[in-house]
């Protein structure tokens, strides 16, 4: 049971909206850019075309077959259930089988064709990259070939290289685009071999009803295709994108912006976007020069992630070593009798230069007690007691202690030293 | 449209405000809410495709806001230099006699609340906001956050008589 004031507040947020800020989305869509890039597709649009022109005729085919044609000649199969061996995902196809017709010999050496019925398969999805596109002259130097690592999807092993079989349909693997060194795997579904033909010619080989992991070594276009009459046939392709260089510096001073302890870092890359990652805080930084923020010596590492224009990224990391604690740019003693007033009274130096919500004591150590307080940077301590109007002892320690209201990300809220009255 | 930008945008822009509000209540300035808003919108993006449309829209993103903003408030807890002390930053005493002067606080205004729970401390802050504004039980808050259910009990009872205090002392006399 809630009581007033829980339901007063509650009621009172619900439905409260703060003001939209102008450059939320900007600092958003950089962020998305760094973890959820647009990535280039390749353009397969006329292939698409011609992969739903052939799906609609066959659909077409179908519907208007004779009644009696189709009772006869017309066999509605459900295909059993592909698993796929890596994300055990079950993709259930029923296909729509045309007429008995021709079926070549390896085939028949398949446990999947069955009683010489030509199975029509219909691409699963983005069948624009898989239309057939035919390479003139392909290499054929079989001691380039690469086996992929592979499981098994079946039992239909093919080791021979099959002809294509007359009017079947092939379903070629959907691949993406890839960055130099990313790896997707690659199924083939069909009961013949597929290969991947890389910018140097070399090929590697998918078998029959098998899937493996391919990983983009070799920056440019790759062609997925089949060997036919021993030559190689492309039917789709897909790019292995190149890496942004990605490189930084870091500035080795450690300047006091408005009293901030500030490191300048530099990339110097070409990218579209720059994303910083500083070890020990959570909060991450864009853009390609900026300033990072540390209050305790110590070495920290600095992250760069760079993202090309291709939607590649590439990541960089350097350690930066901080030489000594921050402590608000305190001095350790002053002399209220000075005529210097940069000497005759006591505030640290930060606290004047930041806009900094504040409150700052001195503690006499003898006794504990308070001796002065301030939450203004220019009512500064001037060595009185408060407790009796007069200057405090001389060549004795005092206490200065000091919390932070709005410390900045990564900052800690209090500080402390001592000071000592000359 | 996981990977549509203009969507994405419509989205964000739309939600925003509220959720921002959302962050705003764990955490302890806006920069930090803005950080965690914008995670909580990347997992809204990646995850789009699984709303069932069953519930709420709002409530389903929401949710995934203020889980995200929850998860910030645990990691942070593992940050040296952010502090989980009772005692830090605590505004007012413990006076129980707070309790009565409840009724005197009366159409409290969303930013005047916001404000007040900025000021509890975190770890009053976080047992308030899973009690009264995400509905979980003490069971369950000792569970998320790793404390004793005694310790969730007793954490919302301070955070409340803070609360009274800081309203008190801040709003009372503004309209």
């Amino acid at each position: 049971m809630k009581n007033g004031i829980e339901e007063n507040i509650k009621t009172s947020l619900q439905g409260y909206e703060m003001p939209y800020d102008k450059n939320a989305w900007t600092s958003m869509s950089q962020r998305l850019d760094a973890v959820m890039p647009i990535t280039p597709k390749p353009t397969f649009g006329k292939f698409f075309i011609g992969g739903a022109a052939i799906v609609g005729i066959a659909v077409t085919t179908y519907v208007m077959w004779p009644k009696e044609k189709t009772e006869n000649n017309i066999v509605a199969k459900e295909l059993s259930t592909i698993t796929d061996d890596n994300d055990q995902e079950t993709i259930n196809k029923t296909i729509k089988e045309s007429a008995p017709s021709t079926v070549t010999n390896a085939e028949k050496s398949t446990t999947k064709t069955e009683n010489a019925t030509q199975q029509v398969a219909i691409p699963r999805n983005r069948t624009e990259q898989l239309a057939p596109n035919v390479v003139p002259n392909p290499p054929a130097n079989n001691a380039n070939n690469t086996q992929l690592s592979t499981s098994n999807t079946s039992n239909n092993t093919n080791n021979n290289i099959p002809e294509i079989g007359q009017g079947k349909e092939i379903i070629v693997p959907t691949v993406d685009n890839l960055c130099l060194g990313d790896q997707t795997i690659i199924k083939n579904e069909n009961d013949l071999a597929l290969y991947i033909l890389d910018p140097n010619g070399a090929k590697t080989k998918i078998a029959a009803n098998k899937a493996g992991s391919f990983s983009g070594k070799l920056e440019g276009k790759h062609e997925v295709g089949v060997i036919e009459n021993g030559n190689f046939k492309s039917l789709g392709a897909f790019n292995v994108l190149s890496l942004p260089k990605v490189e930084f510096t870091i500035d080795d001073q450690n300047i006091y912006e408005q009293g901030i302890p500030s490191i300048a870092l530099k990339a110097n890359s070409n990218g579209s976007s720059y994303q910083w990652k500083f070890e020990n805080q959570s909060e991450k930084v864009y853009g390609k020069e900026v300033n990072v923020h540390y209050f305790k010596k110590g070495t920290y590492d600095i992250t760069l992630t760079v993202q090309g224009v291709n939607g590649c990224q590439a990541v960089a990391q350097k350690p930066l070593t901080i030489r000594e604690d921050y402590n608000l740019l305190a001095v350790n003693a002053f002399d209220p009798m000075s005529s210097d007033n940069r000497k005759n009274q006591f505030i640290p130096f930060a606290l004047t230069q930041r806009n900094v919500d504040f409150n700052m004591i001195i503690i006499d150590p003898k006794d504990g007690a308070v001796i002065f307080e301030t939450n203004d940077a220019t009512n500064t301590w001037k060595g009185v007691d408060k407790r009796n109007g007069q200057l405090v002892e001389k060549n004795q320690p005092y206490v200065w202690r000091v919390i932070i209201n709005n410390p900045i990300r990564g900052e800690q809220p209090e500080y402390k030293g001592t000071i000592i009255r000359l | 449209m996981r990977n549509e930008r203009r969507s994405q945008e419509e989205l964000f822009k739309l939600f925003y405000g509220k959720m921002l509000a959302v962050c705003m209540r764990y955490m302890p300035d806006q920069d930090s809410a803005q950080e965690v808003l914008q995670e909580g919108f990347i997992k809204v993006f990646e995850k789009l495709s699984a709303f069932d449309y069953k519930g709420s829209f709002e409530g389903w993103i929401r949710r995934i806001i203020a889980n995200t903003a929850i998860d910030a408030y645990r990691k942070s807890r593992k940050d040296p230099y952010l502090t989980d002390d009772d005692n830090d930053f605590k505004i007012g005493g413990e006076n129980p006699m707070l309790e009565k002067e409840e009724e005197e606080i009366v159409e409290l205004k969303g930013e005047m609340a916001l404000e007040a729970i900025q000021e509890l401390s975190p770890a009053y802050k976080a047992v308030f906001n899973l009690y009264v504004m995400e509905e979980y039980s003490h069971k369950e808050i000792g569970e998320i956050l790793g404390i004793s259910e005694g310790t969730s009990k007793s954490n919302l009872a301070k955070a409340k008589m803070n609360l009274q205090k800081i309203l008190k002392e801040k709003f009372m006399n503004i309209d």
